[in-house]
């Protein structure tokens, strides 16, 4: 296995006695806090609720810090409690979410992306109303996959990550990860259908 | 529905979007197939990467500081031994085995107290009995829809009644065995070794010497003359028979 890029780091907040949210686990943070509040934000479909599950993954992985020994690498370790604190919150809020108006006052949210965009990869072909209109349209189909397809997702497309640092992540074989990615697009093709047929035909 | 090969170029072929090896060029299906999945991931890929927001410091730093606190309360607590008893009641559990775990498990259970109901489905019990008496209809006997008493009930009081009944009860028992053993001698030749049964046929003035089933037989037979909640205290005389 290559040599975590994150091991350094991990061994200095491993060695400090009273690990604080200061010096080698704040570095860590910063390193961490987009890739882990992406992945939430995505997973939940809701700020507010990537918020609570980018607070819990960061606790966690403060909690559970001593203990990590280096048996996959500290990304991978990282995505796993964010992915399982998404789905964990999302699981649990469903229920309040579909019967107040969270619900709505949510959808707004998502809707309206209040959040600054730092990509500069990012191409903007069309206006933002129209982008934005298509990336809620694009989340909601990502809404509509079952938790496992839309990790799955989330992980290969939002975050780029391999093939390989996907089953290491999730903890299935490149099998498993090939046959869920492929279940994963035929879902999405069936839900993106209309909006393939705009964006690209249109 | 696609073929085997159809299916191992597509779950390949999503790794790098790119095609591998010939397949596409000769499967129009997974050609079509690889640009819709070009698309699909097109569309992903235009999905907003967020900055985390200001709101995420703060809490945190708010997680972070409470792990602290906990650790250091857990820190003050002193390990605990188990006590000696303990290897006692344990080895005694593995040798009692499931029996240890169900006796504790109804010694938990809590004892309920008799509804209010109770007292009053008792008390229209006892009234209804009442009637019945009155009526010269024994207890517990059902009467007709119309409240006749049926014509099984014999009226009176003392062990008429009751030596009727029993007499009933025990020539049912006597007039319906053997035909059913014949009946079993016809058959396979594996009932031939079971036990030529032998009745017994007692006369008994006391409902509490009997026996259970024909306690019930009784009951039943004399439509309730019998009323096997009473007993008389005469004691039995029994006769033997044999068949």
């Amino acid at each position: 296995m290559r040599p975590d890029p994150d091991e350094e780091l991990i061994r200095a907040c491993q060695q400090t006695v009273e690990l604080g949210f200061d010096g080698s686990f704040n570095t860590l943070y910063e390193r961490y806090k987009d890739r882990v509040y992406n992945v939430c934000y995505r997973i939940t479909g809701s700020p507010t609720d990537a918020l609570d599950a980018s607070q819990e993954t960061f606790g966690t992985i403060h909690r559970k810090l001593r203990d990590f020994r280096f048996q996959s690498r500290f990304s991978s370790w990282v995505y796993r409690i964010a992915v399982n604190a998404s789905i964990d919150l999302k699981r649990r809020n469903r229920s309040r979410r579909l019967a107040s108006l969270d619900s709505v006052r949510d959808g707004e949210d998502s809707d309206g992306l209040r959040f600054d965009v730092q990509d500069e990869r990012i191409e903007m072909p069309m206006s933002s109303a129209s982008r934005r209109e298509l990336e809620s349209e694009i989340q909601r189909a990502i809404d509509r996959l079952s938790p496992k397809l839309r990790s799955i997702t989330i992980l290969r497309y939002i975050e780029s990550l391999s093939y390989d640092e996907i089953a290491e992540t999730l903890e299935i074989s490149l099998g498993t990860v090939k046959s869920r990615l492929a279940r994963a697009h035929e879902a999405l093709d069936r839900e993106l259908s209309p909006v393939l047929h705009k964006h690209y035909l249109g | 529905m696609t073929s085997p090969d159809c299916e191992a170029f597509r779950h390949s072929a999503l790794d790098a979007l790119e095609s591998s090896g010939g397949h596409p060029a000769g499967c129009d299906a997974c050609a079509a197939w690889l640009a819709r999945q070009r698309q699909v991931a097109g569309l992903l890929g235009m999905l907003d990467r967020f900055s985390a927001p200001e709101g995420l410091d703060r809490a945190v730093a708010q997680a972070v500081a409470a792990n602290q606190r906990r650790a250091q309360a857990f820190a003050t607590l002193e390990p605990r031994r188990a006590p000696n008893v303990l290897r006692r009641l344990v080895q005694e559990d593995v040798e009692a085995g499931a029996s240890a775990v169900v006796a504790r498990s109804l010694a938990g259970l809590e004892r309920q107290t008799a509804p209010p109901e109770l007292a009053l489905l008792v008390a229209e019990r006892i009234e209804s009995d009442r009637r019945q008496r009155s009526q010269g209809v024994a207890p517990g006997a059902r009467p007709f829809r119309d409240g006749r008493p049926s014509p099984l009930v014999l009226v009176g009081r003392g062990t008429t009644p009751l030596r009727i009944g029993l007499v009933a009860a025990a020539a049912l028992l006597i007039f319906s065995l053997p035909p059913l053993m014949r009946s079993f001698k016809g058959q396979a030749e594996g009932l031939r070794s079971l036990p030529e049964p032998r009745v017994q046929l007692a006369m008994v003035t006391d409902i509490d010497r009997m026996d259970p089933l024909a306690r019930a037989l009784a009951a039943g037979v004399s439509g309730g003359v019998v009323d096997i909640s009473r007993g008389s205290q005469a004691a039995p005389r029994a006769l033997e028979g044999q068949r």
